[in-house]
């Protein structure tokens, strides 16, 4: 270890130093091919695993800057091992990654810094070659609509896309989102009228989009969860015999080896127990949701016969059993329902949260999930939301607190969090997260009259964008 | 008593509760290495003086929550870190030599605090560092993130 780092050695005294005991708290297996070996120091007075552990405690917002000190400054903010050290001093940051869908369908990515208070604008998403099976456009979709089919799903997913969609141009279109193991995740989607299989992902130390592993089905509009440090994904529609049809299926996909794997596919027990095969026919089991809870994977389902969604419980896939079970009764029955029967959730702290926007037009309320009575339950403070199904919502488990993201009157984007942790059951769990202190520090407006429950953290212009989705990364 | 020595050979008497937060020299004096002065050959006089000052002030760390000494602590760090860049080298250097882990992340720490908000020229001139980049290689990482680099809160200043 002594032997690399000498090979820039301007003090005499260094390489005894370095060859000393080392600092317990950032223990780290070096390699040889470390980046460092054949460049200039980091810090000249200072050995660079001394220096890696002075810039592992330099907040995220300044490592753009960090980049342009030199040829080794870049390559350490680049570098895996600067994240490791992070990991390992407790300096990581959460920041909120926020998917937003402009005029023109474009899709562009923001991430919020709730320290700095800054955000930043990622790279665009890349633009997808056409591979050979998404050729056929929009106008097979439309064709196979008009041919009678019974199902209409093509209406729904039109539903899903927003008015002024346009189902043949835009890549990404429709994907999934995903966040596992500090990178974000583009799962499948529709392009050219072809649901697909590709898998894009986004890694903050590199700032860049690259393509990993494919799924084994192709999939548009399917679910995500993370469990055990690893991404599940179900459902969704795919494009089969010239027609679109909901999937059943699922798969997991493993971060650090880069493989997905089979997961037995739900069993839509409900669908089946539909009294004729004219009505099982006629209606489309869909997976509407997927939260992770209590070491499991919770999945809302709907029976579907355009326009309407009946909600019929859902089914939870439980990783040690490697098996799917009924959903609990009241789990299923009171699980809110958005738009177009998708079913927002999020568990915070242990908590299960879903949004329920049906009591007004101009507000919606949160609902927690109580566990032993198997019932939701209806937390105070109104959401103070501008809902016009244009521009919906999004809730995150940010910093130990349930947030929402939403759009205001005058079209901003807000990010609300509930400033008061809400338990239907006893716990424990008491957050300390340090990087709460800087956002109390944030004299932002209170609002809505009920019980100061919504605090307003950041706040951007929108204008015209949609709300696509929202991750978070602890990086 | 532990008895230490600097490279500019001067002995210094330190409590052996003080010293033993140096995760070296108590192994040294669980494993019966420390009976006489301990040479440290990579500590000068000066260097260590700020150590043993550090050492004797976190003596009862574990009370200090307990005494309400706390604040009083936080004061001391506070304090102690005000340096110059050298010296607060030395510091760590010796921090990581001995094994004194508080120490080592108080330093670090504050070195970190004082990169914060600085322009890239600043951070250079502080730490002495010289610019490899390329014109070229510098307007790519400039134009993969433009907002970076601009804004009030950006301090030129080098101290």
């Amino acid at each position: 270890m002594g032997g690399i780092l000498s090979r820039s050695n301007h003090n005499p005294n260094v390489r005894d130093l370095v060859q000393a005991p080392q600092n317990a708290s950032c223990k780290r297996q070096r390699t040889s091919d470390s980046f460092w070996e054949h460049s200039p120091r980091l810090i000249p007075s200072l050995p660079d695993e001394i220096s890696i552990q002075i810039l592992a405690r330099l907040p995220r917002i300044y490592h753009l800057s960090a980049k342009l000190v030199s040829q080794s400054w870049k390559a350490a903010i680049m570098s895996p091992e600067l994240y490791r050290c992070r990991k390992e001093l407790g300096t990581t940051e959460e920041w909120l990654y926020l998917l937003t869908k402009t005029e023109g369908d474009k899709l562009l990515w923001y991430a919020f810094d709730p320290i700095s208070m800054r955000w930043q604008r990622l790279p665009p998403m890349p633009a997808i070659a056409v591979n050979d099976e998404a050729r056929s456009g929009l106008s097979g979709l439309l064709a196979w609509n008009m041919a009678g089919s019974s199902t209409r799903l093509a209406d729904a997913i039109k539903g899903w896309l927003g008015r002024r969609s346009a189902l043949d141009q835009v890549p990404f279109c429709g994907c999934a989102i995903g966040a596992v193991d500090g990178c974000l995740y583009a799962l499948g989607g529709f392009f050219r009228a072809a649901a697909m299989r590709s898998v894009w992902r986004y890694d903050p130390i590199v700032n860049a989009w690259n393509e990993v592993s494919p799924m084994s089905t192709a999939r548009a509009y399917c679910k995500t969860g993370v469990l055990n440090g690893k991404l599940y994904v179900v459902g969704g529609v795919t494009r089969d015999r010239g027609g679109l049809s909901p999937l059943q299926s699922a798969e997991v996909f493993n971060p650090h080896t880069g493989i997905w794997s089979e997961v037995p596919s739900m069993p839509f027990s409900k669908a089946q127990m539909l009294p004729t095969a004219f009505l099982a026919d006629l209606l489309k089991p869909i997976a509407t949701g997927m939260t992770s809870y209590r070491g499991k994977l919770y999945v809302p389902q709907s029976l579907y016969c355009w326009p309407f969604f009946v909600d019929v419980g859902g089914e939870v896939y439980d990783p040690e059993t490697n098996a799917w079970i009924e959903m609990p009764i009241g789990m299923g029955d009171g699980w809110p329902a958005r738009q177009a029967g998708t079913k927002l959730s999020v568990t915070v702290e242990g908590e299960l949260y879903a949004l329920d926007p049906s009591s007004t037009l101009d507000s919606a309320r949160i609902k927690v999930y109580d566990h032993q009575d198997d019932t939701w339950k209806v937390i105070e403070g109104d959401i103070p939301i501008n809902d016009n199904s244009e521009s919906p919502y999004l809730l995150a488990g940010f910093l130990g607190k349930l947030h929402v993201i939403t759009k205001d009157a005058n079209q901003n984007i807000m990010v609300m969090q509930a400033d008061r942790q809400y338990h239907s059951v006893p716990s424990s769990s008491t957050s300390a997260n340090s990087l709460q202190k800087f956002l109390h520090e944030v004299p932002e407006p209170v609002l809505g009259s009920e019980a100061n429950m919504w605090r307003v953290v950041a706040l951007r212009s929108g204008g015209s964008a949609e709300l696509v989705s929202c991750q978070i990364l602890d990086v | 008593m532990v008895k230490l020595k600097s490279n500019d050979d001067k002995e210094f008497e330190v409590e052996e509760a003080a010293v033993i937060q140096s995760e070296m020299i108590k192994n040294m004096i669980e494993d019966g290495c420390a009976t006489s002065v301990i040479p440290l050959p990579n500590i000068d006089s000066k260097t260590l003086i700020k150590v043993i000052e550090y050492l004797n002030k976190h003596i009862n760390m574990g009370k200090a929550a307990e005494t309400g000494e706390e604040d009083d602590l936080k004061e001391f760090d506070e304090q102690f870190v005000n340096m110059g860049w050298e010296e607060l080298f030395d510091v760590i250097m010796a921090a990581n030599y001995l094994n004194i882990h508080e120490l080592m992340e108080l330093c670090c720490q504050s070195a970190a605090d004082r990169l914060k908000n600085k322009s890239v020229r600043a951070v250079r001139e502080m730490l002495k560092i010289t610019n490899d980049l390329t014109e070229e290689e510098e307007q790519e990482i400039i134009n993969d993130a433009p907002w970076a680099f601009e804004g009030p809160e950006i301090d030129d200043t080098v101290n």
